[in-house]
């Protein structure tokens, strides 16, 4: 029995675990968990440890399917599997969600992240969600890649949809001869038809209900449910406070001093790299932090046992979901 | 004074640094290429200290962080006219910096002193 691996791999709530449900011949190995950080704002529950499926190529060969979690404090599943699990993958898969703020910079987190297995696989770029928010466009990714040097297909797809995902494998396996691509994607095609019922209630939508977007939240109230995270204040391109956790918050003034500080040097130095972050810190202390983006800032102040990987993390996080920025 | 530096950057996992006595660096070992972070950084640090002992009169920050795209610059108030400012890479450990950067603060303070004591030699 002949066996190939795809590694899927992208931002929380891209749709990895959807796109191998929506394939996999078997009920899906999922380690989903109830959502407890930023990302409450998107998705109900989130992908722990790993997503298993496996899709029959013919009598006798076979893929598995491999989704790692989508949140960076579950990195050390993706050296796992990256070394072990699928470290014999035939491509790696990068989900790009199309309604985060800066897509492009997962791109670049995830490229970084991952060079060294890309660098020897077949590497594709899905993007999702583009049915919600259709910009950046396709051009605007092939862009992006030929900036960086990188030649991958772009696929935009839509998670949900089988034929979609088969596109991908297609394109993921195209190099591997011997596999009766016709004849899989009519069993796909039949086993989506079959399944197809019209009774939203049905548990076979279970998965579709625990996926689905919920009531969107201010990224002030997502930051708030963050455990760490004591206040926090949104600020707008021009440094004007658009959003508070508390108004009598003493580091508000500070928040917008040092958002003005970063935008004076970016005027005086333009030739130098956009200010991503300031920060200050003290042993036993709460820190101040405040990450900006060309379009808006978040200010945070938190507990002292939270590292600044762990701040940083969730900063970027609410930034790339935050609603704010269209109203600011 | 700068093989100090060089020893300390190579523990803390750092590529530049300086001390910097009353606005002025008394030891670098930041590249010409990388001198306009320095001055840049050294007074947005100053700015933001000034900026954050207005909110807290007593135990003050002593630590500020600045990120510039991939590059990190981290500064260490250790009097209130002596700064050590040091450049990290993005993909480095910031915890091991700050770590490894405070543990030598007393050593950093021996040369700070000294150096205001005599004149200095290049």
């Amino acid at each position: 029995m002949k066996s190939y691996k795809v590694l899927f791999v992208g931002s929380p709530g891209s749709g990895k675990t959807t796109a191998i449900r929506t394939i996999s011949d078997i009920d899906v190995v999922d380690t989903d968990a109830k959502v407890s950080d930023s990302t409450i704002k998107r998705k109900r529950t989130t992908t722990v440890g790993m997503d298993y499926g496996k899709l029959s190529l013919g009598e006798d060969s076979v893929l598995h399917l491999y989704g790692t979690p989508g949140q960076e404090r579950f990195k050390f599943m993706w050296d796992l599997m990256v070394s072990d699990l699928a470290n014999d993958a035939s491509a790696l898969i990068l989900l790009i969600d199309n309604t985060r703020n800066y897509p492009f910079r997962d791109i670049e987190y995830y490229l970084s992240e991952f060079w060294d297995y890309i660098a020897k696989r077949h590497f594709i770029i899905a993007v999702t969600r583009s049915d919600l928010k259709n910009d950046p466009t396709e051009a605007d990714y092939q862009n992006c890649l030929k900036e960086k040097g990188i030649l991958a297909p772009i696929i935009f797809i839509d998670a949900r949809k089988p034929m979609d995902v088969m596109d991908l494998i297609m394109s993921a396996l195209s190099q591997e001869e011997n596999i009766n691509w016709a004849e899989i994607s009519h069993r796909v095609a039949m086993t989506e038809l079959k399944k197809r019922n019209l009774d939203p209630d049905s548990p076979q939508f279970e998965w579709l209900r625990k996926t689905r977007d919920v009531p969107k939240i201010s990224i002030i109230e997502a930051a708030m449910q963050v455990r760490g995270i004591i206040g926090a204040t949104h600020l707008n391109e021009k440094q004007v406070q658009t959003d508070t956790s508390r108004h009598d918050l003493e580091c508000n003034e500070l928040f917008r001093s040092l958002a003005k500080l970063a935008a004076a040097i970016e005027n005086k130095a333009p030739q130098l790299d956009q200010i991503r972050n300031i920060s200050l810190h003290a042993p036993y202390k709460e820190s101040i932090s405040v990450f900006l983006e060309p379009d808006q800032a978040l200010g945070l102040l938190t507990n002292s046992s939270m590292t600044h990987t762990q701040i940083r993390r969730q900063a970027e996080d609410l930034l790339q979901w935050s609603d704010n920025v269209e109203n600011t | 004074m700068s093989k100090i530096l060089n020893k300390l950057e190579g523990m803390a996992g750092t590529d530049y640094s300086a001390l910097v006595i009353n606005n002025r660096p008394i030891a670098s070992t930041f590249s010409k290429e990388e001198m306009l972070y320095l001055k840049l950084s050294q007074q947005a640090f100053v700015h933001i200290f000034k900026q954050a002992d207005k909110i807290q009169a007593n135990d003050l920050y002593d630590e500020a962080h600045l990120q510039l795209g991939q590059r990190r610059l981290l500064c260490f108030r250790l009097e209130d006219n002596i700064l050590y400012i040091s450049m990290l890479p993005q993909t480095n450990d910031i915890q091991k910096a700050q770590k490894v950067i405070r543990g030598a603060f007393s050593v950093l303070r021996k040369i700070a002193s000294a150096s205001t004591h005599q004149p200095q030699k290049n």
